[in-house]
């Protein structure tokens, strides 16, 4: 019966994956993925030759691995269960073995994809078959974590203090099995005795408030993600104030206090006060910067750039689209116009700012190519433009 | 631009108006008008139509068949013009989390076209009276329920309209925030600007209401002062409570 249940709200947690992968796998981002990593490739193993022998591949390869051993614990379970599910509580134990198997092949696709990353960055410097030794044990150590993850959960352990301190670990156990294939056994010990101590640790019964906090987390880390490449409709945005950013919101910015320029208000305090977008912006920003200044190569800086500014622009559809939604617009007395053209306006300035960014970046790396970085904004422009028509297609069509 | 006020009209007038949410009708012909400087009370049960009467007003919902008309002008043709007549206070807060309350503040004036003088000029009288003053910079959405709500009274009250369309005006009040709120409506009328506001408080509702519309079941079975209400009834010196049990046949839950 309970696996019913489970078996029900995956399939609606499966059809809502399947619905946003059909918009952000579309033609063009897979044309892009595509020639990103025909690039990535390339690059890897051009640098086979010039890196034998380097350390720093294996640290490399070490952090790599570890940092991408995040894994999902979907409980799936609603606000309503601690009322309705509690009396049952012993006889769930069905549920919650499909809820483990389901979240543990749903963290799998990034530990499947980073292996074959770290595998040609291990055979720089070791024979296939310890590269493949090490693969192994990157798999022990995803099912690994994934265990202890999921016995914090129901303890007074933070679950993500758990998986950030295992980064570290697994950084270093995996750098020193590169140097020594029988330092496993040395990870295999950490391992028992983080599982024994967290074992004891763990609650007896279910602690449903922490399940259903953690599910909530889990739920909004998906849309967050989901929202870098699409529009998540039924996202609950949250916001925060961030003192230092206030300095951008002074009286004196307000040039036009007017009906006109109301929503342009309205985004700039949106935007600067957002749970998450400008600090994944600023993000997005540093990691492509660290990344096509190490890489140092012509075609990745263009393509990174052009496809992290693809991500960005995307993101700040959310903006215009939580506004057009909501109940003042439709009570003030301010056409609907005049939302679109703030948002116009007010995405605009921000791409540009953006643009200089990454332009100031690219011509540091580039000089001798400085021309090249024009088709930054162009690029930026334009993509905007495409997406707001699309946002302004949808919105039209539902308040018809 | 029409200067609506020019017009000499009924500031709000519906006219034989059916309509819902689909295509199946909540409301049948509802027909009612308000004047200048009158505070009329909206009434009825759960479901009777009340919230839906209103979005129609506010444009939210387009009638079926019947007329909506704004000081005189009809507000399918006027929309946006119409609503720089009104303010609307929702049952429940709906705030903009982004938002101090003093941003509230500023993006209702640049709604209504207030400079922003005015508009502070206005908001201080208001943040004493809600005790809102030393909250001027901080998040109305940390504020309790009461205090949201007065947050949605001061955006209303600033902007000074013809009319306030206030849903259960006393929800989530404290008894110093109601007195304070029924002293600004009292206030507001004598300044000749008109008030419907749909309630379940009845005995609130009688004092300070000018005029009663009842609505049950989607349809209005009465409209009138307390003492036409008496002798529609036949409850001579009956409260406003029992006149409206005898209207509805004896529904004792009115919301």
């Amino acid at each position: 019966m309970f696996r019913n249940i489970f078996k029900t709200r995956m399939d609606h947690d499966i059809k809502l994956r399947a619905y946003y992968s059909k918009y952000i796998f579309n033609s063009h981002f897979i044309l892009f993925l595509s020639i990103a990593a025909g690039v990535l490739l390339y690059t890897l193993l051009g640098l086979k030759e010039n890196l034998a022998g380097n350390i720093y591949v294996d640290l490399v390869a070490a952090i790599l691995m570890s940092v991408a051993i995040i894994p999902v614990y979907r409980s799936l379970l609603k606000e309503a269960d601690v009322i309705f599910l509690t009396p049952l509580e012993k006889e769930l134990d069905d549920y919650f073995m499909s809820s483990k198997i389901y979240s543990f092949i749903l963290g799998i696709p990034v530990p499947f994809v980073v292996s074959a990353i770290a595998f040609i960055l291990l055979i720089i410097n070791h024979s296939v078959e310890n590269s493949l030794i090490i693969i192994f044990t990157f798999y022990l150590m995803v099912i690994g974590v994934f265990t202890l993850k999921v016995l914090a959960v129901n303890s007074n352990i933070s679950p993500t203090a758990i998986v950030y301190m295992f980064m570290i670990i697994n950084t270093i156990l995996l750098f020193l099995q590169m140097q020594n294939m029988m330092l496993i056994i040395l990870g295999i010990l950490i391992y028992l005795v983080a599982f024994i101590i967290l074992k004891k640790k763990t609650r007896s019964s279910i602690d449903w408030l922490a399940q259903i906090d953690h599910e909530k987390q889990e739920q909004n880390r998906f849309d967050t993600i989901i929202s870098m490449f699409a529009n998540v409709s039924k996202r609950n945005k949250t916001f925060k104030r961030r003192p230092y950013f206030d300095v951008l919101m002074k009286k004196q910015f307000i040039k036009h206090y007017d009906q006109d320029h109301m929503y342009d208000y309205l985004f700039h305090r949106s935007f600067l006060r957002d749970f998450d977008l400008p600090m994944i912006m600023i993000r997005l920003f540093i990691l492509c910067s660290i990344f096509i200044i190490w890489m140092s190569n012509l075609y990745i800086s263009i393509i990174f750039i052009l496809f992290v500014l693809y991500i960005m622009i995307l993101q700040l559809q959310g903006l215009y689209t939580a506004q057009a939604y909501l109940l003042w617009p439709k009570i003030w007395p301010v056409s609907r116009e005049k939302i679109r053209n703030s948002y116009i306006r007010y995405s605009k300035k921000l791409i540009i700012v953006i643009s200089i960014f990454f332009i100031i970046v690219f011509i540091s790396i580039h000089p001798a190519e400085f021309y090249i970085a024009i088709i930054f904004p162009i690029w930026a422009l334009l993509i905007n433009k495409v997406f707001s028509k699309n946002v302004y297609k949808k919105e039209e069509a539902l308040s018809d | 631009m029409i200067i609506l006020k020019d017009v000499e009209a009924m500031i709000l007038e519906l006219k034989d108006v059916t309509g819902g949410y689909s295509k199946t009708p909540v409301i049948h012909n509802i027909d009612f008008n308000i004047k200048e400087g009158e505070i009329v009370g909206l009434i009825g049960l759960n479901g009777a139509g009340k919230s839906t009467t209103i979005k129609h007003i506010l444009g939210l919902l387009q009638p079926h068949s019947g007329r909506i008309e704004v000081l005189g002008k009809s507000i399918t043709n006027i929309k946006d013009q119409a609503r720089t007549h009104m303010t609307y206070i929702p049952e429940s807060p709906i705030l903009y989390e982004e938002l101090t309350l003093r941003e509230h503040i500023h993006m209702t004036a640049m709604a209504y076209g207030i400079d922003e003088q005015t508009i502070m000029k206005r908001a201080d009288g208001l943040l004493d009276l809600f005790r809102l003053k030393k909250e001027l910079d901080k998040f109305p959405t940390h504020f309790s329920k009461g205090m949201k709500q007065k947050v949605m009274l001061i955006c209303a009250f600033v902007v000074q309209p013809e009319l306030y369309i206030i849903d259960e005006p006393f929800l989530g009040l404290d008894p110093i925030g109601i007195e304070s709120l029924i002293n600004l409506m009292v206030e507001e009328r004598s300044n000749n600007r008109s008030i419907l506001m749909s309630t379940h408080i009845l005995s609130t509702a009688e004092r300070y209401c000018d005029r009663y519309i009842i609505i049950h079941d989607g349809r209005k079975i009465a409209d009138g002062t307390i003492d036409d209400l008496r002798e529609q009834t036949g409850l001579k010196n009956g409260t406003l409570d029992s006149v409206y049990l005898k209207l509805t046949g004896g529904d004792s839950h009115v919301s």
